[in-house]
């Protein structure tokens, strides 16, 4: 066959298939932004018109605001306490030789292996024993559900800043300290710059993977401690209409524009 | 007076001798190369200088202060390293003044300091731009000038032009040498490029496997290697093994009955010879009178190499001998004059080797 027209089919069905596999990932987003407007409160096809007033349900119905206002204080709090304890550990694994290191770097990545069903079961149960012997109450508060979330982080922090600091020439770091800087200055004025695409992109993802965790936080809240995934799960249980279709696409945009924010400053595709 | 004293430095990484009782005095202004093949310790020496790698023993001296123990931040020296490493996240600007900036200088004072560096490295217009934004010839001026800055008491350099095209190579080579004169520094430049080191050093020291092996000007390293590596990594040498067969005499595995310029100061008994190629000559068997050490035997390979040509020459002990003979008149073809004295031997050709004994070095057995 002609050796052009063999090139121009291969491009063509690159295409498609690229466009395929983008259709895949995006449809089930698209119909949750289209029945979000739904007007009918059963859901079916093709709608009887549209309305807001679904948007407005989710503003009603306390709970979403609730379980929305716990899990940004979730997600921020494990990400801040995820991303400062991955690094130092990133930090360690990277730059110092010692026993159990490649144990330790497995361990820290595990919670991404262990089904989140599984982790939470056993934290619960942990929990309830440090209640029994410790009087120390974590299950359905905020501290326990923080620390519980802060494991979800690190192998996050733990992969995206070992990467960047395994990119770092250690001969930069030399270069600063002949110029007189030591080593806490190197750090703070090279080091550390030079790891921040890192950085944000693990606070990013802490933050993502924390805030729509559902599987291993199921366990760990409690009456009026919910977070929005379980907020809305517990809605589905008894009734299903566009309300569900409103709160997932809020959150989906707010995940979206806060991704593209962090693109503006940190070219993501880059880092991770 | 010394600017940089190394007192039998040595650096182990386990059981490795990285670095094995190097001593060393770089005087005030001088530019002095550590040259030997990779991974004979040249890079470890430096950063012992500098201050990143602690010597297991010896002393390392900086003007009068014995800096062994002090931290590369407390040494005053200026490093540029293979790979540049400039900051990536700062201007041209901002790197140069990295170092002006830990030294306290007044914010005032910087500018100009720094404008002043980049002048001296031809780069003063480029102040704003980012490193990546930079060719490497660039970036390697700029990581000059930023170790310039701070005016080091050592100037360190480690393979500086490694990464440089070759036609850069040379004229940055030229520059480094001038700004070093110019600005008076007292420099340790390390490379394994022998070119590279007999042009840019006042005096070289020849590593290998973490020992000195000679340090000298390049003359006396050329022209007096100490030793069997010296001689064959600083240029080429032609090598004959034997015995001191008589004072002033050496006789060869196969034979051969060489005069060589006896000092007395070489090994006695086992020994090896060796004869640089440009300083034989080769002539058509049967002329070129009588003297010493001329040898028959026959062209075994001949190689035109413009400005000179080189003569493989199969002598009849069996013993072979390279010969470069400068093309200082115009050379017949084969055709022209197969033979004569200005044309090009011709292989299987009846010729006389010949050198004068001052051109035969004996030297100690290898290893
Ligand atoms: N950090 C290190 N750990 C173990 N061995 C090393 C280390 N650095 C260098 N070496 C060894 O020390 C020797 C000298 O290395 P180096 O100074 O880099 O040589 P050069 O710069 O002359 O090529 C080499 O055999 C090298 O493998
Ligand atoms: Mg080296």
């Amino acid at each position: 066959m002609n050796v052009y027209l063999a090139r121009h089919w291969r491009r063509w069905t690159l295409r498609a298939v690229v466009l395929l596999v983008y259709l895949f990932i995006l449809t089930p987003v698209i119909f949750i932004g289209w029945i979000s407007f739904f007007s009918n409160e059963i859901i079916s096809f093709p709608p009887d018109g549209y309305t807001l007033r679904w948007f407005g349900n989710v503003w009603e119905q306390r709970v979403f605001a609730r379980g929305f206002a716990m899990s940004l204080q979730v997600a921020f709090l494990a990400m801040l306490i995820g991303v400062t304890l991955g690094t130092l550990a990133s930090i360690a694994l990277v730059r110092y030789r010692f026993p159990g290191r490649e144990t330790i770097n497995m361990l820290l990545l595990s919670p991404l292996i262990v089904p989140g069903i599984v982790a939470g079961t056993a934290l619960y149960i942990f929990f309830i024993e440090i209640d029994n012997y410790m009087e120390w109450r974590l299950q359905a508060t905020l501290e326990g559900l923080v620390m519980a979330h802060v494991m979800l982080t690190i192998p996050w922090t733990v992969r995206l800043v070992t990467a960047s600091l395994v990119g770092i020439d250690r001969s930069i770091e030399d270069a600063a300290m002949n110029l007189g800087a030591n080593r806490w200055t190197t750090f703070r004025r090279v080091t550390f710059p030079m790891m921040r695409a890192g950085l944000v992109a693990a606070a990013l993802f802490s933050f993502i993977t924390s805030f729509e965790n559902l599987e291993l936080t199921l366990l760990l809240v409690g009456p009026g401690r919910t977070t929005l995934p379980i907020a809305i799960l517990q809605y589905l249980e008894f009734k299903v209409d566009p309300t569900i279709a409103a709160v997932s696409f809020i959150q989906i945009v707010l995940i979206g524009a806060l991704m593209l924010i962090t693109d503006r400053f940190v070219k993501l595709s880059r880092v991770v | 007076m010394s600017q940089v004293s190394l007192r039998n430095l040595a650096k182990r990484f386990g059981s490795v001798a990285a670095v094995d009782d190097v001593t060393l005095d770089v005087r005030e202004g001088e530019l002095v190369a550590l040259l030997g093949p990779s991974g004979c310790g040249k890079t470890t020496t430096l950063r012992m200088i500098a201050g990143f790698i602690a010597a297991s023993s010896g002393q390392i001296l900086i003007g009068d202060q014995d800096v062994t123990n002090l931290p590369p931040y407390r040494r005053n020296t200026g490093m540029v390293f293979q790979g540049y490493a400039l900051f990536p996240h700062m201007t041209v600007f901002q790197n140069v003044a990295f170092g002006l900036e830990m030294r306290k200088v007044p914010r005032a004072d910087i500018a100009p300091r720094v404008a002043e560096a980049l002048r001296l490295v031809q780069l003063g217009h480029l102040g704003e731009r980012m490193p990546k934004q930079l060719s490497g010839g660039q970036q390697q001026r700029v990581a000059l000038a930023r170790a310039l800055v701070i005016r080091p008491e050592v100037f360190l350099l480690d393979e500086p032009l490694s990464n440089l095209d070759a036609k850069l190579r040379l004229s940055v080579r030229i520059e480094i040498r001038q700004l070093q004169q110019a600005l008076g520094l007292t420099t340790v430049f390390v490379t394994h490029d022998q070119e590279e080191a007999l042009t840019l050093a006042d005096r070289l020291v020849v590593m290998s496997q973490g020992k000195v092996q000679q340090i000298g000007t390049p003359t006396e390293l050329y022209e007096r290697p100490a030793n069997h590596f010296v001689a064959d990594f600083i240029g080429r040498s032609n090598f004959l093994e034997g015995t001191v067969s008589a004072p002033g005499h050496f006789r060869t595995q196969r034979g051969l009955d060489v005069a060589f310029a006896d000092s007395g100061a070489g090994p006695r008994g086992q020994g090896v010879l060796a004869i640089r190629p440009e300083k034989a000559t080769v002539m058509p068997a049967g002329t070129g009178g009588e003297g010493p050490n001329r040898f028959p035997g026959r062209v075994a390979f001949v190689t035109y190499l413009g400005a000179s040509t080189e003569i493989r020459v199969q002598l009849d002990s069996g013993d072979e001998l390279t010969v470069t003979r400068p093309n200082a008149q115009p050379v017949g073809d084969f055709a022209g004059d197969p033979g004569g004295a200005l044309g090009m031997p011709v292989v299987g050709q009846p010729v006389t080797v010949a050198w004068p004994p001052a051109a035969a070095l004996l030297l100690a057995q290898p290893g």
